[in-house]
């Protein structure tokens, strides 16, 4: 069950090949899956993708 | 493409350590809730993905409040392997091309609906070129 899917900024942060810090914002797309029974979800997938 | 999987087992060793006051079921609604805010509120809130090449990759979801910076939620992630965004990117552009192929028959439809009953309104359509026709 795909529950969500926006488009949302997020800063990156990365450290480069010299070991200086990196911040670049992107947008950000946000998938929630999961699986669920009447009691409630058994397991939460969320995958975060750049486009 | 990131991954975060989380069972209630999991959520519940995060929900001590990062001393969150809802339960596993809220997660999702208060994923939703918290993208939602960055999304509508830009100043206030804000996502923040961290790479590392040791540990985990971690995003926080971040208030900007006047004087401090507030973490709300941290979540671990794992990048896929090449197999798995091979197999992603195959499903996302699936779902491109199908949603485009309904565009298109819609578009054909209000295309041949307006031939029918509009005529005058279609050769305006046409005289301007102001619509690409499919194929």
């Amino acid at each position: 069950v795909v529950y969500f899917e926006p488009q949302f900024p997020v800063e990156l942060r990365v450290t480069d090949e010299e070991g200086q810090p990196l911040s670049i914002k992107e947008l950000y797309t946000l998938r929630i899956l999961g699986t669920s029974s009447s009691e409630g979800p058994y397991e939460i997938k969320v995958e975060l993708s750049s486009e | 493409v990131f991954v975060c999987r989380l069972d209630d087992k999991g959520f519940d060793r995060i929900r001590k350590i990062q001393h969150l006051n809802f339960p596993f079921t809220s997660l999702v609604p208060m994923l939703i809730k918290q993208v939602q805010l960055c999304l509508k509120n830009v100043n206030q809130y804000s996502a923040v993905l961290t790479l590392n090449k040791i540990s985990a990759h971690r995003l926080d979801l971040l208030e900007n409040i006047e004087y401090k910076r507030i973490e709300l939620l941290s979540l671990e992630f794992e990048e896929l392997e090449e197999e798995a965004i091979k197999s992603y990117v195959t499903f996302r552009f699936t779902k491109v091309k199908m949603n485009k192929q309904i565009i298109q028959k819609k578009l054909a439809d209000v295309i041949s609906m307006t031939k029918l009953k509009n005529q005058s309104l279609w050769a305006d359509i046409v005289r301007k070129e102001t619509l690409k026709l499919p194929k």
